[in-house]
């Protein structure tokens, strides 16, 4: 019978943990390429594909970020920072779903770098105030453009256990209850 | 080994949207381990607000795809996986559930394209009426949200997986 932890797929998806501290060395461009491409392989609804991606390498606008953000102190150490953002302008009057979009964008992005040996953490930025108003100036998006999360990325400095089993209590069997 | 030989990033680029489903269940062990994979996507403030509704019951799954304009594959399809927020566990449940639950979602369709399933994501939070009408019939809470139906089984199409970066849709150091 197959051990499917050792699916090397289900094992990225599993052993991604929240990692904030990280080593120095730059992450190759055609690494970051690759997280880019992941990034723009998930599924968008009614494939409409609203998003964008900002990437940040500079120290001195990671540095910017790391202040502007409360939550930020990752990117003081962190040589990546992918901005996940979402162009609202081409959304159907009212129509929010590009936030799952997003999320689906950002959570590929975080299993590709662990596969690839780097590690990350998904840091919110959307509907968090005063962050929002504090970040999204230091990418200089136009004001249709929401910065949904930073995707912090690099080699990480810490370590991890895998994530293990399932809360029973959230599992339900064809109906709810 | 070239980076895009990777296997996870082969998975990743090459989970495309399968509507088109074999006559054949799912085993229960690979179920645990796709609700596992989609319990392992992290959370705002790690308050896990995601809910899973695992559907077998035929029964179930017909009338969800007769219900909702763009689910005609759950007719055929041997298993669907409601995801779900809590969005009153907490402040943060509150405001980045539908993120949380998202990224949920994309890690089953993720687990479920490795272990040679296929799948597809089925929206109900922002198609009109249809979250009341997933809630009646799965008889979920009111105070329950449903973020959208995982519809999966052992593909019968296959699609070229994913490449390249669109036009415009990057930016290098700032907008």
């Amino acid at each position: 019978m197959t051990n499917f932890h050792i699916d090397p797929t289900i094992g990225f998806i599993l052993g991604r943990r929240s990692v904030r501290k990280f080593l120095p060395n730059a992450v190759i461009p055609e690494m970051v390429t690759t997280l880019l491409e992941c990034a723009f392989a998930a599924p968008s609804a009614h494939n409409r594909r609203p998003l964008h991606f900002i990437v940040v390498d500079d120290r001195a606008t990671l540095d910017a970020l790391a202040k502007a953000h409360d939550s930020g102190k990752a990117m003081e150490t962190a040589p990546l920072a992918i901005a996940v953002c979402a162009d609202t302008s081409i959304m159907p009057e009212g129509d929010m779903a590009w936030i799952e979009d997003a999320a689906a964008a950002m959570e590929n992005i975080l299993i590709a770098a662990r596969a690839l040996g780097l590690e990350g953490v998904w840091l919110k930025v959307m509907d968090r105030h005063p962050r929002e108003e504090r970040v999204t100036p230091v990418f200089g998006a136009p004001s249709h453009v929401k910065i949904v999360a930073i995707a912090v990325l690099g080699y990480g400095d810490e370590a991890k256990d895998p994530y293990r089993g399932v809360n029973e209590e959230r599992i339900h069997r064809n109906v709810w209850g | 080994m070239g980076i895009r030989e990777n296997e996870a990033v082969r998975a990743i680029l090459g989970r495309r949207s399968i509507r088109r489903f074999e006559d054949r269940p799912v085993d229960t062990e690979t179920v645990e381990l796709l609700i596992e994979c989609a319990c392992a996507a992290p959370s705002a403030a790690n308050v896990r607000p995601c809910h899973f509704v695992v559907v077998t019951e035929r029964r179930l799954l017909s009338a969800m795809a007769e219900g909702h304009p763009y689910a005609k594959m759950m007719f055929e399809a041997p298993l669907a996986v409601v995801v779900c927020g809590e969005p009153d566990k907490s402040d943060f449940a509150a405001r980045y559930w539908e993120e949380d639950c998202s990224a949920a979602m994309e890690n089953l369709l993720l687990a479920a394209h490795a272990l040679s399933l296929g799948g597809v994501w089925i929206g109900v939070r922002h198609a009109p009426g249809q979250e009341a009408r997933i809630r009646d019939l799965l008889g979920i809470p009111d105070r329950i949200a449903v973020l959208g139906v995982a519809a999966l089984g052992y593909g019968k199409e296959q699609k070229e997986p994913h490449s390249g970066i669109p036009d415009g849709a990057l930016h290098l150091g700032g907008w």
